[in-house]
Protein backbone atom coordinates (compact mmCIF):
# COMPACT_ATOMS: atom_id res chain seq x y z
CA UNK A 1 0.00 0.00 0.00
CA UNK A 2 3.28 2.25 0.40
CA UNK A 3 3.78 2.11 -3.67
CA UNK A 4 2.29 4.91 -5.37
CA UNK A 5 -0.46 4.51 -7.69
CA UNK A 6 -0.15 6.91 -10.67
CA UNK A 7 -2.18 8.28 -13.10
CA UNK A 8 -2.29 10.10 -16.22
CA UNK A 9 -3.69 14.17 -16.41
CA UNK A 10 -3.89 15.58 -20.01
CA UNK A 11 -4.43 19.24 -19.36
CA UNK A 12 -6.55 21.13 -22.43
CA UNK A 13 -3.25 22.14 -23.94
CA UNK A 14 -1.92 19.35 -24.18
CA UNK A 15 0.12 18.70 -21.58
CA UNK A 16 0.27 15.81 -19.16
CA UNK A 17 1.10 15.40 -16.08
CA UNK A 18 1.02 12.00 -13.75
CA UNK A 19 -0.05 12.72 -10.32
CA UNK A 20 -0.58 10.04 -7.49
CA UNK A 21 -4.16 8.32 -7.25
CA UNK A 22 -5.83 8.48 -3.62
CA UNK A 23 -8.68 6.87 -4.33
CA UNK A 24 -12.39 7.40 -6.39
CA UNK A 25 -15.83 8.65 -4.69
CA UNK A 26 -19.05 7.75 -6.22
CA UNK A 27 -21.68 9.74 -5.16
CA UNK A 28 -25.17 8.94 -2.90
CA UNK A 29 -27.09 8.85 -5.79
CA UNK A 30 -24.72 6.75 -7.53
CA UNK A 31 -24.63 8.70 -10.27
CA UNK A 32 -21.10 10.85 -10.16
CA UNK A 33 -17.86 8.96 -9.52
CA UNK A 34 -14.82 11.49 -8.55
CA UNK A 35 -10.76 11.16 -8.63
CA UNK A 36 -9.29 12.09 -6.00
CA UNK A 37 -5.58 12.85 -6.51
CA UNK A 38 -2.23 14.73 -5.35
CA UNK A 39 0.41 16.56 -6.69
CA UNK A 40 2.63 15.26 -3.56
CA UNK A 41 2.02 19.23 -2.25
CA UNK A 42 2.50 19.36 1.41
CA UNK A 43 1.09 22.71 3.07
CA UNK A 44 2.02 23.71 6.86
CA UNK A 45 3.81 22.85 9.88
CA UNK A 46 1.69 19.50 10.13
CA UNK A 47 2.66 18.78 6.13
CA UNK A 48 -0.81 18.35 5.45
CA UNK A 49 -2.05 16.73 2.38
CA UNK A 50 -3.53 18.81 -0.52
CA UNK A 51 -5.56 16.55 -2.01
CA UNK A 52 -7.48 17.61 -5.72
CA UNK A 53 -11.41 16.30 -6.36
CA UNK A 54 -12.63 16.01 -9.76
CA UNK A 55 -15.57 14.83 -11.30
CA UNK A 56 -15.29 11.93 -13.73
CA UNK A 57 -17.19 11.80 -16.82
CA UNK A 58 -16.78 8.96 -18.99
CA UNK A 59 -17.22 9.64 -22.85
CA UNK A 60 -17.23 6.62 -24.35
CA UNK A 61 -13.99 4.65 -23.84
CA UNK A 62 -12.44 8.07 -23.26
CA UNK A 63 -12.36 9.17 -19.07
CA UNK A 64 -13.03 12.89 -18.96
CA UNK A 65 -12.21 15.18 -15.76
CA UNK A 66 -14.36 18.04 -14.98
CA UNK A 67 -13.66 20.34 -12.01
CA UNK A 68 -16.28 21.08 -9.76
CA UNK A 69 -18.22 24.14 -9.59
CA UNK A 70 -21.31 23.81 -8.16
CA UNK A 71 -20.58 24.36 -4.12
CA UNK A 72 -23.69 21.81 -3.14
CA UNK A 73 -22.13 19.29 -5.25
CA UNK A 74 -18.52 20.35 -3.58
CA UNK A 75 -20.14 19.89 0.19
CA UNK A 76 -21.35 16.53 -0.94
CA UNK A 77 -18.18 15.51 -2.21
CA UNK A 78 -16.52 16.73 0.94
CA UNK A 79 -19.44 14.60 3.05
CA UNK A 80 -18.10 11.62 1.18
CA UNK A 81 -14.77 11.81 1.76
CA UNK A 82 -14.91 12.84 5.32
CA UNK A 83 -16.74 9.33 5.94
CA UNK A 84 -14.11 7.65 4.22
CA UNK A 85 -10.95 10.01 6.00
CA UNK A 86 -12.72 9.41 9.65
CA UNK A 87 -14.44 6.36 9.55
CA UNK B 1 43.86 75.04 -72.31
CA UNK B 2 43.73 74.82 -76.02
CA UNK B 3 40.70 76.50 -76.49
CA UNK B 4 41.72 79.56 -74.06
CA UNK B 5 45.09 79.71 -76.29
CA UNK B 6 42.80 80.27 -79.66
CA UNK B 7 40.79 82.53 -77.21
CA UNK B 8 43.52 84.34 -76.66
CA UNK B 9 44.98 84.66 -80.20
CA UNK B 10 41.65 85.66 -81.21
CA UNK B 11 41.52 88.61 -78.74
CA UNK B 12 44.94 89.52 -80.01
CA UNK B 13 43.86 89.54 -83.22
CA UNK B 14 40.82 91.69 -82.33
CA UNK B 15 43.22 93.83 -80.38
CA UNK B 16 45.63 94.05 -83.42
CA UNK B 17 42.59 95.05 -86.40
CA UNK B 18 41.42 97.48 -83.91
CA UNK B 19 44.29 99.34 -83.74
CA UNK B 20 45.04 98.99 -87.18
CA UNK B 21 41.39 100.94 -87.43
CA UNK B 22 42.18 103.66 -84.66
CA UNK B 23 45.67 103.80 -86.80
CA UNK B 24 43.83 104.57 -90.10
CA UNK B 25 42.07 107.16 -88.27
CA UNK B 26 44.64 108.77 -86.79
CA UNK B 27 46.06 109.19 -89.96
CA UNK B 28 42.55 110.62 -91.82
CA UNK B 29 41.87 112.82 -88.85
CA UNK B 30 45.17 114.46 -89.78
CA UNK B 31 43.89 114.63 -93.58
CA UNK B 32 41.03 116.43 -92.62
CA UNK B 33 43.39 118.70 -90.57
CA UNK B 34 45.38 119.46 -93.75
CA UNK B 35 41.97 120.02 -96.13
CA UNK B 36 40.91 122.36 -93.59
CA UNK B 37 44.25 124.26 -93.21
CA UNK B 38 44.30 123.79 -97.36
CA UNK B 39 40.95 124.88 -98.00
CA UNK B 40 39.74 128.05 -98.20
CA UNK B 41 36.18 127.52 -98.47
CA UNK B 42 34.53 128.13 -95.14
CA UNK B 43 31.43 125.56 -95.75
CA UNK B 44 33.83 122.99 -96.70
CA UNK B 45 35.82 123.54 -93.29
CA UNK B 46 33.21 123.44 -91.34
CA UNK B 47 32.27 120.29 -92.96
CA UNK B 48 35.61 118.89 -92.38
CA UNK B 49 35.59 120.05 -89.10
CA UNK B 50 32.75 118.83 -88.60
CA UNK B 51 33.60 115.10 -89.71
CA UNK B 52 36.61 115.75 -87.84
CA UNK B 53 34.86 115.78 -84.86
CA UNK B 54 32.84 112.68 -85.96
CA UNK B 55 35.93 110.71 -86.85
CA UNK B 56 37.23 111.84 -82.62
CA UNK B 57 34.54 110.31 -81.49
CA UNK B 58 34.60 107.62 -82.69
CA UNK B 59 38.39 106.96 -82.58
CA UNK B 60 37.17 107.14 -78.87
CA UNK B 61 35.10 105.03 -79.06
CA UNK B 62 37.86 102.64 -80.28
CA UNK B 63 40.18 103.78 -78.01
CA UNK B 64 37.56 102.55 -75.60
CA UNK B 65 36.79 99.27 -77.04
CA UNK B 66 40.69 97.92 -77.04
CA UNK B 67 40.64 99.20 -73.23
CA UNK B 68 38.24 96.87 -72.75
CA UNK B 69 39.38 94.14 -75.12
CA UNK B 70 42.63 94.68 -73.04
CA UNK B 71 40.91 94.44 -69.94
CA UNK B 72 39.18 91.08 -71.25
CA UNK B 73 42.72 90.49 -71.80
CA UNK B 74 43.92 90.05 -69.00
CA UNK B 75 41.20 88.65 -66.82
CA UNK B 76 41.64 85.59 -69.51
CA UNK B 77 45.73 85.86 -68.00
CA UNK B 78 44.58 85.87 -64.61
CA UNK B 79 42.29 82.84 -65.55
CA UNK B 80 44.84 81.30 -66.26
CA UNK B 81 47.20 82.03 -63.75
CA UNK B 82 44.43 80.48 -61.23
CA UNK B 83 44.32 77.17 -63.34
CA UNK B 84 48.24 76.56 -62.60
CA UNK B 85 46.74 76.37 -59.29
CA UNK B 86 46.00 72.76 -60.69
CA UNK B 87 48.65 73.15 -63.22
CA UNK B 88 52.23 71.73 -62.29
CA UNK B 89 54.58 73.64 -61.11
CA UNK B 90 56.44 73.79 -64.31
CA UNK B 91 53.14 74.39 -66.62
CA UNK B 92 52.41 76.94 -63.62
CA UNK B 93 56.12 78.66 -64.81
CA UNK B 94 55.38 78.28 -68.79
CA UNK B 95 51.70 79.74 -68.45
CA UNK B 96 53.71 82.63 -66.15
CA UNK B 97 56.08 83.22 -69.21
CA UNK B 98 53.61 83.21 -71.23
CA UNK B 99 51.61 85.36 -69.91
CA UNK B 100 54.00 87.88 -68.79
CA UNK B 101 54.89 87.52 -72.95
CA UNK B 102 51.52 88.40 -74.03
CA UNK B 103 51.98 91.07 -71.50
CA UNK B 104 55.06 92.39 -73.10
CA UNK B 105 53.26 91.93 -76.60
CA UNK B 106 50.55 93.88 -75.82
CA UNK B 107 52.72 96.45 -74.02
CA UNK B 108 54.58 96.63 -77.52
CA UNK B 109 51.29 97.00 -79.14
CA UNK B 110 50.22 99.74 -77.40
CA UNK B 111 53.14 101.32 -77.81
CA UNK B 112 52.23 101.10 -81.36
CA UNK B 113 49.02 103.84 -80.37
CA UNK B 114 52.32 106.16 -80.80
CA UNK B 115 53.07 105.18 -84.34
CA UNK B 116 49.96 106.77 -84.80
CA UNK B 117 51.73 110.36 -84.87
CA UNK B 118 53.81 108.47 -87.55
CA UNK B 119 52.53 110.98 -90.63
CA UNK B 120 50.83 109.84 -93.42
CA UNK B 121 51.79 110.98 -97.08
CA UNK B 122 49.56 113.67 -98.62
CA UNK B 123 49.43 111.97 -101.58
CA UNK B 124 47.17 108.89 -99.33
CA UNK B 125 45.05 111.78 -98.16
CA UNK B 126 41.78 111.96 -98.41
CA UNK B 127 40.61 108.69 -99.94
CA UNK B 128 36.68 109.06 -99.52
CA UNK B 129 36.10 105.48 -98.18
CA UNK B 130 37.76 103.49 -96.17
CA UNK B 131 38.37 99.85 -96.66
CA UNK B 132 37.57 98.26 -93.89
CA UNK B 133 35.60 96.00 -95.68
CA UNK B 134 38.18 93.40 -94.95
CA UNK B 135 38.26 93.89 -91.01
CA UNK B 136 34.65 94.38 -90.69
CA UNK B 137 34.50 90.48 -92.11
CA UNK B 138 37.09 89.10 -89.21
CA UNK B 139 35.96 92.03 -86.76
CA UNK B 140 32.67 92.59 -88.01
CA UNK B 141 32.77 96.15 -87.93
CA UNK B 142 30.83 97.44 -91.03
CA UNK B 143 31.72 100.80 -92.13
CA UNK B 144 28.93 102.95 -92.65
CA UNK B 145 28.70 104.20 -96.27
CA UNK B 146 25.32 106.62 -95.49
CA UNK B 147 27.37 108.96 -93.35
CA UNK B 148 28.70 111.94 -95.36
CA UNK B 149 31.95 111.79 -94.40
CA UNK B 150 32.84 108.45 -95.89
CA UNK B 151 35.77 108.20 -93.39
CA UNK B 152 33.54 107.34 -90.51
CA UNK B 153 33.67 103.75 -89.16
CA UNK B 154 31.03 101.89 -87.18
CA UNK B 155 33.44 100.52 -84.45
CA UNK B 156 30.32 99.85 -81.76
CA UNK B 157 29.55 96.01 -83.27
CA UNK B 158 33.16 95.59 -83.09
CA UNK B 159 32.82 95.99 -79.00
CA UNK B 160 30.04 93.84 -79.63
CA UNK B 161 31.55 90.63 -81.28
CA UNK B 162 34.30 91.21 -79.30
CA UNK B 163 33.02 91.36 -75.95
CA UNK B 164 30.25 88.74 -76.34
CA UNK B 165 32.58 85.96 -77.81
CA UNK B 166 35.30 86.88 -74.82
CA UNK B 167 32.92 86.55 -72.17
CA UNK B 168 31.08 83.67 -73.61
CA UNK B 169 34.37 81.96 -73.83
CA UNK B 170 35.62 82.91 -70.92
CA UNK B 171 32.80 82.02 -69.05
CA UNK B 172 31.99 78.80 -70.65
CA UNK B 173 35.32 77.67 -70.65
CA UNK B 174 35.47 78.51 -67.10
CA UNK B 175 32.39 76.44 -65.95
CA UNK B 176 33.23 74.00 -68.44
CA UNK B 177 36.99 73.63 -67.31
CA UNK B 178 36.16 73.89 -63.75
CA UNK B 179 33.80 72.03 -63.51
CA UNK B 180 34.87 68.60 -64.22
CA UNK B 181 37.82 69.40 -62.07
CA UNK B 182 35.27 70.00 -59.23
CA UNK B 183 34.12 66.62 -60.41
CA UNK B 184 37.47 65.08 -60.28
CA UNK B 185 37.51 66.39 -56.85
CA UNK B 186 34.24 67.32 -55.10
CA UNK B 187 31.84 64.25 -56.77
CA UNK B 188 33.87 61.40 -56.84
CA UNK B 189 35.63 62.03 -53.43
CA UNK B 190 32.42 62.85 -52.06
CA UNK B 191 30.76 59.50 -53.77
CA UNK B 192 34.03 57.50 -52.63
CA UNK B 193 33.39 59.36 -49.09
CA UNK B 194 29.63 58.77 -48.82
CA UNK B 195 29.69 55.48 -50.94
CA UNK B 196 32.14 53.12 -48.92
CA UNK B 197 30.90 54.84 -45.63
CA UNK B 198 27.54 54.26 -46.32
CA UNK B 199 28.86 50.46 -47.44
CA UNK B 200 31.05 50.66 -44.30
CA UNK B 201 28.62 51.94 -42.15
CA UNK B 202 25.19 51.02 -43.65
CA UNK B 203 25.75 47.08 -44.62
CA UNK B 204 27.87 45.88 -42.51
CA UNK B 205 26.74 47.66 -39.12
CA UNK B 206 23.03 47.26 -39.83
CA UNK B 207 23.03 43.74 -40.34
CA UNK B 208 25.85 43.39 -37.37
CA UNK B 209 23.65 45.14 -35.52
CA UNK B 210 20.75 43.10 -36.28
CA UNK B 211 22.77 40.16 -35.73
CA UNK B 212 24.30 41.06 -32.93
CA UNK B 213 20.72 42.10 -30.87
CA UNK B 214 19.49 39.40 -32.27
CA UNK B 215 22.73 36.80 -31.21
CA UNK B 216 22.32 38.99 -27.86
CA UNK B 217 18.29 37.96 -27.41
CA UNK B 218 18.97 34.67 -28.09
CA UNK B 219 22.21 33.96 -26.31
CA UNK B 220 20.59 36.03 -23.72
CA UNK B 221 17.54 34.29 -23.77
CA UNK B 222 19.68 30.57 -23.93
CA UNK B 223 21.66 31.89 -21.87
CA UNK B 224 18.86 32.75 -19.25
CA UNK B 225 17.26 29.60 -19.76
CA UNK B 226 20.69 27.52 -19.83
CA UNK B 227 21.87 29.28 -16.61
CA UNK B 228 18.31 29.77 -14.41
CA UNK B 229 17.62 26.18 -14.54
CA UNK B 230 20.89 24.80 -13.19
CA UNK B 231 21.02 27.82 -10.60
CA UNK B 232 17.53 26.31 -9.55
CA UNK B 233 18.33 22.64 -9.20
CA UNK B 234 21.79 23.85 -7.63
CA UNK B 235 19.23 25.84 -4.89
CA UNK B 236 17.14 23.42 -4.60
CA UNK B 237 19.98 20.82 -4.34
CA UNK B 238 21.61 23.17 -1.78
CA UNK B 239 18.82 23.95 0.16
CA UNK B 240 17.40 20.83 0.40
CA UNK B 241 13.97 21.53 -1.42
CA UNK B 242 13.98 17.78 -2.81
CA UNK B 243 10.85 17.93 -1.45
CA UNK B 244 9.20 20.91 -1.02
CA UNK B 245 5.76 22.19 -1.25
CA UNK B 246 5.73 22.74 -4.75
CA UNK B 247 4.13 24.37 -7.16
CA UNK B 248 2.77 23.09 -10.55
CA UNK B 249 5.55 22.98 -12.34
CA UNK B 250 7.70 21.37 -9.76
CA UNK B 251 5.26 19.07 -9.25
CA UNK B 252 5.66 17.90 -12.44
CA UNK B 253 9.26 18.11 -12.19
CA UNK B 254 9.02 16.19 -8.77
CA UNK B 255 6.92 13.94 -9.64
CA UNK B 256 8.08 12.52 -13.28
CA UNK B 257 11.39 11.36 -11.81
CA UNK B 258 8.96 9.25 -9.79
CA UNK B 259 7.05 7.72 -12.68
CA UNK B 260 7.87 3.97 -13.02
CA UNK B 261 8.35 2.12 -15.95
CA UNK B 262 4.60 0.73 -15.84
CA UNK B 263 3.64 4.44 -16.40
CA UNK B 264 1.97 3.23 -20.03
CA UNK B 265 -0.57 1.87 -17.89
CA UNK B 266 -1.56 4.36 -16.02
CA UNK B 267 -5.57 5.51 -16.48
CA UNK B 268 -5.16 8.48 -18.06
CA UNK B 269 -7.59 11.38 -17.74
CA UNK B 270 -8.21 14.21 -20.18
CA UNK B 271 -9.15 17.52 -18.34
CA UNK B 272 -11.71 19.92 -19.29
CA UNK B 273 -11.23 23.14 -19.47
CA UNK B 274 -9.10 25.25 -17.36
CA UNK B 275 -10.50 25.98 -14.16
CA UNK B 276 -8.75 25.31 -11.16
CA UNK B 277 -9.41 22.05 -9.14
CA UNK B 278 -11.14 21.58 -5.68
CA UNK B 279 -8.41 20.99 -3.24
CA UNK B 280 -8.84 20.04 0.22
CA UNK B 281 -5.99 19.81 3.30
CA UNK B 282 -5.78 16.34 4.94
CA UNK B 283 -3.94 14.98 7.40
CA UNK B 284 -1.58 12.26 7.43
CA UNK B 285 -3.57 9.95 8.54
CA UNK B 286 -7.03 11.16 7.07
CA UNK B 287 -4.49 10.67 3.68
CA UNK B 288 -3.71 7.01 4.42
CA UNK B 289 -7.23 6.26 5.13
CA UNK B 290 -8.65 7.62 1.67
CA UNK B 291 -5.80 5.82 0.22
CA UNK B 292 -6.39 3.01 1.77
CA UNK B 293 -10.18 3.29 0.14
CA UNK B 294 -9.06 2.94 -2.84
CA UNK B 295 -9.26 -0.29 -3.34
CA UNK B 296 -12.63 -0.65 -2.15
CA UNK B 297 -13.47 2.24 -4.34
CA UNK B 298 -11.93 0.72 -7.39
CA UNK B 299 -13.98 -2.29 -7.02
CA UNK B 300 -17.08 -0.61 -6.45
CA UNK B 301 -16.55 1.19 -9.36
CA UNK B 302 -15.96 -1.48 -11.39
CA UNK B 303 -19.33 -3.42 -10.76
CA UNK B 304 -20.67 -0.27 -11.32
CA UNK B 305 -19.17 -0.19 -14.61
CA UNK B 306 -17.95 3.22 -15.16
CA UNK B 307 -14.98 3.16 -14.72
CA UNK B 308 -14.07 0.51 -17.54
CA UNK B 309 -11.39 2.13 -20.48
CA UNK B 310 -10.11 0.08 -23.05
CA UNK B 311 -8.65 2.91 -23.76
CA UNK B 312 -8.71 5.34 -26.06
CA UNK B 313 -5.39 6.17 -24.75
CA UNK B 314 -3.46 3.32 -26.31
CA UNK B 315 -1.78 1.55 -24.04
CA UNK B 316 -3.68 2.39 -20.87
CA UNK B 317 -5.51 -0.38 -19.32
CA UNK B 318 -8.51 1.87 -17.56
CA UNK B 319 -10.03 -0.95 -15.96
CA UNK B 320 -10.46 -0.61 -12.12
CA UNK B 321 -9.08 -4.07 -11.95
CA UNK B 322 -8.67 -4.50 -8.55
CA UNK B 323 -7.35 -6.67 -6.31
CA UNK B 324 -10.83 -6.00 -4.47
CA UNK B 325 -13.06 -8.75 -5.46
CA UNK B 326 -16.90 -8.91 -5.06
CA UNK B 327 -17.15 -11.12 -2.46
CA UNK B 328 -14.39 -8.76 -0.47
CA UNK B 329 -16.75 -6.20 -1.37
CA UNK B 330 -19.95 -7.95 0.41
CA UNK B 331 -17.79 -9.40 2.81
CA UNK B 332 -17.24 -5.82 3.35
CA UNK B 333 -20.84 -4.49 3.23
CA UNK B 334 -20.46 -2.15 0.55
CA UNK B 335 -22.36 -4.86 -1.80
CA UNK B 336 -25.17 -6.08 -1.54
CA UNK B 337 -25.37 -10.16 -2.56
CA UNK B 338 -27.35 -11.30 -5.29
CA UNK B 339 -30.37 -13.64 -4.88
CA UNK B 340 -28.08 -15.73 -6.49
CA UNK B 341 -25.08 -15.43 -4.84
CA UNK B 342 -26.78 -15.23 -1.24
CA UNK B 343 -28.25 -18.81 -2.55
CA UNK B 344 -24.63 -19.79 -3.19
CA UNK B 345 -23.35 -18.41 -0.44
CA UNK B 346 -25.64 -20.21 2.04
CA UNK B 347 -25.11 -23.38 0.56
CA UNK B 348 -21.53 -22.68 1.31
CA UNK B 349 -22.09 -21.44 4.89
CA UNK B 350 -23.90 -24.95 5.44
CA UNK B 351 -21.31 -27.07 4.49
CA UNK B 352 -18.99 -25.07 6.65
CA UNK B 353 -21.12 -25.96 9.98
CA UNK B 354 -21.63 -29.03 9.20
CA UNK B 355 -17.54 -29.44 9.09
CA UNK B 356 -17.60 -27.76 12.28
CA UNK B 357 -20.17 -29.57 13.57
CA UNK B 358 -18.32 -33.03 12.58
CA UNK B 359 -15.70 -31.72 13.75
CA UNK B 360 -16.53 -31.71 17.36
CA UNK B 361 -16.68 -27.56 16.87
CA UNK B 362 -20.27 -27.48 17.58
CA UNK B 363 -20.36 -23.88 19.17
CA UNK B 364 -18.63 -22.39 15.77
CA UNK B 365 -21.33 -24.79 14.18
CA UNK B 366 -23.81 -23.01 15.77
CA UNK B 367 -22.89 -19.48 15.30
CA UNK B 368 -22.61 -20.47 11.50
CA UNK B 369 -25.96 -22.04 11.56
CA UNK B 370 -27.42 -18.54 12.76
CA UNK B 371 -25.62 -16.60 10.30
CA UNK B 372 -27.48 -18.90 7.84
CA UNK B 373 -30.90 -18.51 9.25
CA UNK B 374 -30.56 -14.54 9.05
CA UNK B 375 -29.12 -15.67 5.08
CA UNK B 376 -31.98 -17.94 4.65
CA UNK B 377 -34.49 -14.90 5.60
CA UNK B 378 -32.93 -12.23 3.51
CA UNK B 379 -33.18 -14.55 0.47
CA UNK B 380 -36.87 -15.80 1.03
CA UNK B 381 -37.49 -12.05 2.02
CA UNK B 382 -35.94 -11.04 -1.98
CA UNK B 383 -37.25 -14.25 -3.52
CA UNK B 384 -40.62 -12.81 -1.61
CA UNK B 385 -40.00 -9.48 -3.65
CA UNK B 386 -39.05 -10.60 -6.74
CA UNK B 387 -42.23 -13.16 -7.02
Amino acid sequence: MNEKEMVVIENSDGSTMEVELVTYLISEDQMHTYLVYSKGEKSGALEDEVIYISKILKDGEILKLEEIVDENEWLAVQQLLKKIANG
Amino acid sequence: MDSMDNFGEAIYTVKSILFDILLEVERRLEDIDIQINRTEDNQKKESLKSLKETQETKRNEILKLTNKLMDNLNSLNSYDSNLSYIASDEEQASLVEETEDDFTNEVEDVSVTESVEVPVSSEEVVPDEVEVAPVAESVEVPVSSEEVVPDEVEVAPVAESVEVPVSSEEVVPNEVEVAPVAENVEVPVSSEINVPNATVVSVPSIPATETTVTDNNCSQQLSDLSIQLPIVDALKHEQGQITPVPNATQVNETILPQTNPQSSSYIKFIKNGNEVGKAILTTSEQFAKLKGSCGTQKALLNLKGSLTNNSSVGNTNNTLDGDVTEQQLINNGLLEPTHEELQKKIEIMLAQANELYRNGDAKAAQEMYNQISILNKQLQESTGIKK
